[in-house]
């Protein structure tokens, strides 16, 4: 559970500051940039999710055909 | 540990942006200083008359570095150099754009004010000298806009970056 929960503020926090750099370099006028942010941020927290379902598809595997 | 290291990331990302915030600070200085250079240059040539040498050290005096450096080089190659006023000129405005947070703009207009120096008579010389200020003045205006604009979100930037590399390797 404590890993969990900390998976979680680490996709929020990746969240916010990715919308945070976002917004500054739009403001800055570099909006490619910050669309690629955006994507790179993205792509990471994506990374994150499908690592976590991945293992619990393995554990469910793991019960189901023991 | 952990922390340490998180405080050093947060650290080096911080000055990273804290150093590109510093440059639009230090193009506004150094283009007013650089006015102040042409001012001096004015008097020193149409009013007192004397030879750009000594106008030049007179210059170098009473700036700070980097452009107290570039004056000062200017007066050691035409020392020992002899060439071209202009093509000493060129090469040390060349120096200038790698020492300096001096951007092309002003470093073309410096070229360019370089080719009519000493090749003119004291109103024409006047008269260059005086173009140069008002398009120096120009670009110091957009130079104080973009360091409005661009110098507290470069900070802000760094720090921004260094709290997302920390929370990623957590």
């Amino acid at each position: 559970m404590l890993v969990d929960a900390t998976i979680l503020f680490q996709i929020a926090g990746i969240g916010i500051v990715t919308a945070l750099i976002h917004t500054i370099l739009k403001q800055m006028g570099k909006e490619d940039i910050a669309q690629f942010v955006s994507l790179v941020g993205f792509i990471i927290v994506l990374y994150f999710v499908v690592n976590h379902l991945s293992q619990l598809f393995q554990q469910m595997k793991s019960i189901f055909f023991m | 540990m952990k922390w340490f290291g998180a405080c050093m990331i947060l650290l080096c990302t911080s000055w990273f942006g804290h150093h590109y915030s510093m440059l639009y600070t230090k193009r506004e200085r150094q283009l007013k200083q650089l006015i102040f250079s042409f001012h001096i240059m004015d008097a020193e040539i149409v009013h007192n008359q004397r030879p750009l040498q000594e106008t030049f050290s007179i210059i170098s005096e009473k700036l700070a570095d980097p452009l107290q450096q570039y004056y000062q080089s200017l007066v050691d190659e035409m020392e020992t150099i002899i060439t071209n006023l202009s093509v000493i000129w060129e090469k040390e405005t060349d120096n200038l754009l790698q020492i300096s947070a001096l951007q092309k703009d002003e470093i073309i207009v410096l070229k360019q004010f370089g080719h009519t120096l000493g090749d003119y008579a004291l109103i024409k010389q006047h008269e260059q000298i005086t173009l140069t200020i008002t398009y120096l003045e120009q670009i110091l205006e957009q130079a104080m806009e973009e360091r409005k604009k661009y110098s507290k979100l470069y900070t802000k930037l760094g720090i921004f970056f260094g709290i997302f590399l920390v929370i990623l390797l957590m």
